[in-house]
């Protein structure tokens, strides 16, 4: 009668063991999940601030030809700030083409990625292949001629 | 007597395992509801701050752009006039910076622009977010004017410009 009573506490010991390691591990994957949602939104906040900032930073210098203010010599640099978050610092590459200003970070063997249309006149610019930057990375701008040219 | 009191021990441990676990799973589901709010939050963030950029450049751009304001030039210098429409001003979603995707609705009270393609219909009650802006402006048959009659109108303050009142809307 004992000994049954013994092996019925031993087995409820380990099924509450089981139960223990079964909830870590399913609230561990939870937990994760959740963080993860946090920081890809994160991310994504400081891609768009990047991008609008980017965007801005041409247009002004389109605003500058377009307004024949009889500038001499225009040389402008703007530096991409870098993508941070609490557990890393993701790499992140920014394209500026004919159609679109867009960012891509990478997380966790993620693309986490931004764009938005390039909203600068057509013809004000000269882009004739897309220009790819790092984050961290400088982009000078300079007006040749009635165009502006970024590398 | 031994044995019962040692049952009702088992019991009581039991009920406090189910307890904390129900307490757990509930601490998860606020978890993940403020997670869901914060992440619709965010979402919406950005979309409001791209409208609000957007909208931002497109209004520098309506009123302060050498191909749709009124201009006045002499040999060396040109000078822009700022909010001054002519009939003959070119308004497209390209010239204001307008993405394909959103939507522009640029009409000015009492005086149409030949060009303009910002014309499409807006409906506020069917509209969740949406840039508008009210604002007077100066308009005039063409937008080129006169230096001297412009320099002159600014002086004696005698403005040949019709002065009217002019609403942009942007939404996605």
């Amino acid at each position: 009668m004992i000994r049954s009573n013994k092996a019925q506490g031993s087995i409820e010991i380990l099924i509450g063991i089981f139960f223990i390691i079964f909830f870590i591990y399913i609230f561990n994957i939870l937990a994760s999940n959740t963080v993860e949602t946090l920081e890809i939104n994160k991310i994504k906040e400081q891609e768009q601030e990047i991008v609008l900032s980017l965007s801005d930073f041409l247009y002004f210098g389109v605003g500058v030809l377009n307004n024949g203010y009889n500038i001499v010599d225009y040389n402008a640099t703007y530096k991409i700030p870098l993508i941070t978050i609490p557990s890393q610092k993701p790499t992140c590459v920014v394209t500026i083409d004919k159609f679109d200003i867009s960012i891509v970070t990478e997380y966790n063997n993620k693309n986490i990625s931004y764009s938005i249309a390039n909203v600068l006149p057509q013809g004000s610019y000269d882009i004739s292949s897309p220009i790819t930057k790092t984050c961290g990375s400088e982009l000078s701008c300079v007006i040749v001629g009635n165009k502006l040219g970024c590398t | 007597m031994n044995l019962r009191l040692k049952n009702k021990k088992g019991q009581v441990m039991v009920l406090d395992v189910v307890f904390a676990i129900i307490l757990i799973i509930l601490i998860f589901f606020l978890l993940f509801r403020w997670t869901e709010i914060k992440t619709y939050q965010s979402i919406d963030d950005r979309q409001k701050t791209e409208l609000n950029y957007i909208s931002k450049t497109a209004f520098i751009s309506l009123t302060e752009n050498h191909s749709i304001n009124c201009y006045a030039f002499d040999n060396d210098n040109y000078y822009l006039i700022s909010s001054c429409f002519g009939e003959d001003s070119v308004i497209s979603k390209n010239n204001l910076g307008i993405p394909i995707n959103y939507k522009c609705n640029f009409a000015i009270d009492g005086f149409s622009i030949t060009t303009n393609d910002c014309n499409d219909a807006f409906v506020p009650s069917t509209t969740s977010n949406y840039f508008s802006i009210d604002f007077n402006v100066t308009t005039n048959t063409n937008r080129q004017l006169n230096k001297i009659s412009y320099l002159a109108n600014i002086l004696d303050k005698s403005s040949t410009l019709d002065e009217h009142e002019a609403t942009l809307v942007i939404w996605k």
